[in-house]
């Protein structure tokens, strides 16, 4: 029997927002901004027999995604197997027992749908966009790709090609190859060290059967949610899954649980005088996803803030260092970032500069850090919070990105959290929260670096890691 | 252990005490509860109701002045509102050229009661605001989005960017400096899809209307100054070519601004109805060749393989046309994209194109069909990117993929073509931004609102018969060409135009057809 866990009393939602369905013209009233946070849809979660969870939002419209995120990624991997996530993330679309990969395309085409994947460190992402009346197809192509692949020899021996191909398109995006680099100093002799595309051997080497030990030790009920937003009766989609995803297994023997990844300060280099621009990441260990400190890190991030020579000239993005950089012509491009595991993370900031700016730059970075935790003001704080709850606010338009916001926080926090909520838990911080949450990740902590491009002018381990501290406050 | 502590460096014993002291400042609100968890002192959350079917007719009032406001609900904390004049630089045949670029360059970067854009931001910054102004070939779009409980203040800041922007000489001069380095900008980024759009209106309609560039031209910056600037804004601003419009906004609240701002609180000019000079849009069909790639220093993959791009561009409809949603199945039919796109199935592998071309020719970088409409006139274009020595047979593959739309249409590639012609309408509808500027665009170019439901039978009622019908209709037109890059290998004009009689071959003794 189906078991409700995210439910509440129907009688509670007959307060209208939009006004009656039987009115000719639906207005939208003026909303307070308390009021607003409450102008989305539930999110209705349940759980079937087997520990397979579906979420998902019911926006009415004439289209929708759904999708399968699921609890598996290179993180699971060993050294042999590295790769195996993405390979098998290739090979799903080519064909089932039951439909070839021509039909599986043609199918989708002729219904103006699309389908799409992703793979990373925790996290593989099968996903469809549709016309909501082509749900139940929908769902019965996603039920079918993850359970009965084909895996067939032919194809696997293209695909090698093709992520091999893959390899050098991300070798081409130094972006990518510098947080690659970022995770293998900081996460040395653990899984989160690996790349997902895994190593080249690997590409050449994986088998058929490797591909199928991995979705039987990882594809179990328990760590797939069928997510679902835009135009998707949660009771519909609800009955196609008890249909079409029953038969996967609770548990499997095979899997040993998570290791925990232990983070190391260190550095890693990559000098190479023939490109035009350096590319450096430097990060500090930050908190895993359910972490109560992950709200005042975000606050953190937005604080320091994003700059690109691109943005028109003149306009302020609020942040201290974007003003600085840009009046001193410190770098080309920067972000701040705050990627987060399930036991770790990693809280940093990026930036492309040129090769006589790096020293300047790294200066500036860390001063702004060291500004973070010790003196930063209620003000500056204020602005942040409201630039992060914009940002949070405004991604969700679309439903695909509702439903990527929905899978990953029904796998990460095992609830979706309601606006509300995240507000609150913004609000709740102040200067004197980032400050003693900064002390606590980034003061005198060893940073990791990742360095590449003409990067001479990079200061050595040491200085880098002597600026993380001040001895006057 | 006491030696352990020795043997730490002073300052780590400093910031050990640093930390020890702060500390304290944990504060009573800050509550160590995971994210699995809800915060144990907030209360139920509420949930609005789900509106089905939720593409419901947006309401329109029109004020005193003419002016018409359109608003539809949405869901969520942000609010858009915008407006849309029918402005941009077809308008541009008495005054300097570039000059509706600078326009809206100029907007939101300072106005009556903003001195600068830095002010604008700091006095709105409070509703996470986002601003955005596009001049296209035939309308202005204005819009701001954020907090809904924002709206008024955003509204008034909006009214006030459109109304009295600041066209001072030293704002020109700084605005003038800012779209340098944009141009220099786009130059850089070499988008081909962006140089061959210009550079195929310039072939199909000469030096008139939409043929005028949407982009300024270095060469004629010093003609635009404050008085041609306001002379541009007197002309073309008036109640009668605008439209307001909102997403996820109070339609009685937005009249009443609008009545505030746009009709109460205006410049005395904002009344006058004069129609600006325009010559009537007329297609020619010509050539237009630059012939080398604006360069940039950038170090980017057209670096590692030299491409040369060519656009081949028919007559197409106005989106008043009865045939629009037939050439609008076609332009989708025969589809295409990069040889090298990422993403899986639904990116249009079957269509025509893709098969055709794509997989036929390893040569062609891409290659895609695309579809430009205005309110008398249209073009069918196909875009295609290859290296330089494949540029003669580029254009042999291309007209004869042209050619052979004559020879019909299969019935499944035009429901496929059908079917995912309603979905890129619905999936773009999504997006409350695309909302806002569909409801501004039809309010101001259409007689009525067609809602998304009528949009979606009228591509139903395309035919494979109405299909060939349009086909015919296009092809009876003359070939526009434009193209850049190097194109020793590129055919002549008249050689194209030759070819298209005789099925997309090009009659040559000297070069290697294999179609010959």
């Amino acid at each position: 029997m189906a078991q409700d866990i995210g439910k509440i009393d129907i009688t509670e939602r007959t307060r209208s927002i939009f006004g009656s369905r039987l009115q000719s013209s639906i207005a939208s009233p003026v909303f307070s901004y308390q009021q607003s946070l409450e102008n989305v849809p539930e999110t209705l979660v349940t759980t079937i027999d087997n520990g397979l969870r579906i979420a998902s939002e019911d926006s009415g419209s004439l289209t929708a995604t759904i999708g399968l995120w699921i609890d598996a990624g290179s993180r699971f991997e060993n050294d042999d197997t590295n790769g195996v996530a993405h390979f098998l993330e290739h090979m799903i679309f080519k064909g089932t027992k039951r439909r070839s990969q021509l039909a599986l395309e043609v199918e989708i085409e002729n219904m103006g749908g699309h389908l799409n994947a992703y793979t990373s460190r925790e996290m593989t992402v099968y996903f469809a966009k549709v016309l909501s009346k082509d749900i139940p197809k929908a769902v019965e192509i996603l039920a079918d790709i993850v359970q009965n692949p084909l895996l067939g020899e032919a194809e696997m021996e293209r695909e090698r090609g093709v992520i091999l191909r893959e390899m050098q398109e991300v070798d081409t995006q130094t972006d990518e190859v510098v947080f690659d680099h970022l995770h293998s100093t900081a996460y040395q002799g653990t899984n989160l060290a690996r790349t997902i595309l895994g190593p080249s051997k690997n590409i050449r080497s994986i088998t058929r059967d490797d591909l199928l030990d991995y979705i039987s030790t990882h594809y179990t009920a328990p760590r797939i949610v069928l997510a679902g937003a835009g135009g998707v009766k949660h009771d519909d989609l609800l009955r196609l899954a008890e249909q079409n995803f029953k038969n996967i297994p609770t548990a499997s023997d095979k899997f040993s649980g998570l290791t925990h990844c232990r983070y190391t300060g260190s550095e890693i280099l990559v000098r190479d005088d023939n490109m035009p621009l350096a590319h450096i990441a430097i990060a500090v260990e930050g908190c895993g996803w359910t972490h109560p400190d992950y709200f005042p890190l975000l606050v953190a991030n937005a604080i320091i803030g994003n700059w690109d020579r691109s943005f028109a000239s003149g306009q302020n993005s609020g942040s201290r260092l974007a003003r600085i950089v840009r009046e001193n012509d410190l770098a080309h491009s920067y972000m701040s970032f705050n990627t987060c595991y399930t036991d770790t993370g990693l809280w940093g900031a990026y930036f492309v500069t040129d090769r006589m700016k790096i020293d300047d730059m790294v200066f500036s970075l860390q001063k702004e850090w060291m500004r973070v935790c010790t003196g930063i003001t209620e003000n500056e704080v204020k602005r942040a919070k409201n630039m992060l709850k914009t940002t949070l606010f405004q991604q969700l338009d679309g439903s695909t990105q509702i439903c990527e916001d929905i899978g990953r926080q029904i796998l990460t926090y095992g609830r979706r959290i309601p606006l509300a909520e995240v507000d609150a838990r913004i609000e709740q911080v102040t200067a004197g929260v980032i400050k003693s949450v900064a002390s606590k990740y980034i003061y005198d902590q060893c940073p990791a670096v990742a360095a590449v491009g003409p990067i001479e002018q990079l200061p050595d381990y040491n200085r880098i890691r002597s600026g993380m501290y001040w001895l006057r406050m | 252990m006491a030696w352990q502590r020795l043997l730490q460096s002073p300052r780590q014993i400093s910031s050990g005490r640093y930390i020890h002291q702060l500390s304290r400042y944990y504060c009573s609100s800050y509550q160590q509860i995971p994210l699995s968890q809800p915060l144990p002192n907030i209360a139920t959350p509420k949930y609005a109701p789900t509106i089905e079917n939720s593409t419901q007719n947006p309401q329109l009032t029109q004020l005193s002045n003419g002016i018409k406001v359109i608003t539809a609900p949405c869901y969520g904390q942000v609010g858009y509102i915008g407006a849309i004049v029918d402005a941009g630089s077809r308008y541009e045949l008495a005054f300097p050229k570039g000059i509706s670029h600078l326009m809206g360059k100029i907007c939101f970067q300072g106005s009556r009661k903003f001195e600068n854009k830095e002010d604008f931001i700091d006095k709105l910054d409070s509703y996470g605001v986002n601003v955005q102004c596009e001049m296209n070939r035939d309308c202005a779009v204005y819009s701001i989005s954020g907090f809904r409980h924002g709206i008024p203040d955003m509204f008034a800041a909006l009214a006030d960017s459109i109304l009295f922007p600041d066209l001072s000489q030293r704002n020109v001069e700084n605005q003038k400096a800012a779209l340098n380095a944009e141009l220099e900008h786009i130059k850089m980024m070499a988008d081909a899809e962006i140089i061959l759009t210009e550079l195929i209106h310039g072939a199909a309609y000469g030096e008139k209307s939409v043929g005028f560039s949407k982009f300024a031209d270095m060469e004629t910056f010093p003609e635009i100054d404050t008085s041609s600037l306001q002379r541009y804004h007197e002309l073309l601003y008036t109640p009668k070519r605008l439209v307001i419009g909102g997403v996820g906004v109070n339609h009685q609240e937005l009249v009443e601004l609008a009545e505030k701002y746009f009709v109460s609180d205006v410049p005395s000019w904002f009344k006058s109805s004069t129609s600006p000079v325009e010559d009537e849009t007329e297609y020619i069909g010509s050539n237009m060749d630059l012939p080398k790639a604006p360069a940039g220093p950038t170090m980017t993959a057209a670096m590692v393989s030299e491409l040369s791009h060519a656009a081949f561009a028919l007559q197409g409809v106005s989106y008043m046309d009865p045939d629009f949603f037939s050439l609008a199945v076609l332009s989708l039919l025969m589809g295409g994209g990069g040889s090298f796109s990422a993403g899986g199935p639904g990116k249009g592998m079957y269509s025509r194109i893709y098969r055709s071309v794509l997989c036929n020719y390893y040569w062609m970088f891409s290659c895609l069909c695309l579809q430009h409409c205005y309110v008398d006139s249209g073009l069918f274009v196909i875009n295609a990117s290859a290296p330089p020595e494949q540029m003669g047979q580029l254009a042999e593959v291309v007209m004869t993929t042209i050619c052979n739309m004559k020879n019909g249409f299969h019935k499944d590639e035009v429901s496929r073509a059908k079917r995912q012609l309603q979905s890129v309408l619905l999936m773009n509808l999504e997006s409350k931004q695309i909302m806002l500027e569909d409801l501004c665009r039809q309010t101001l170019s259409l007689p009525a609102y067609t809602s998304v439901q009528e949009l979606c039978d009228n591509i139903e009622q395309v035919t494979e018969e109405s299909l060939i019908r349009v086909v015919d209709r296009i092809l009876s037109s003359k070939l526009s060409v434009a193209a850049y890059g190097n194109l020793k290998h590129f055919p002549s004009h008249e050689q194209m135009q030759e070819a298209m009689t005789n099925n997309g071959r090009i009659k040559s003794q000297s070069r290697f057809s294999f179609y010959s």
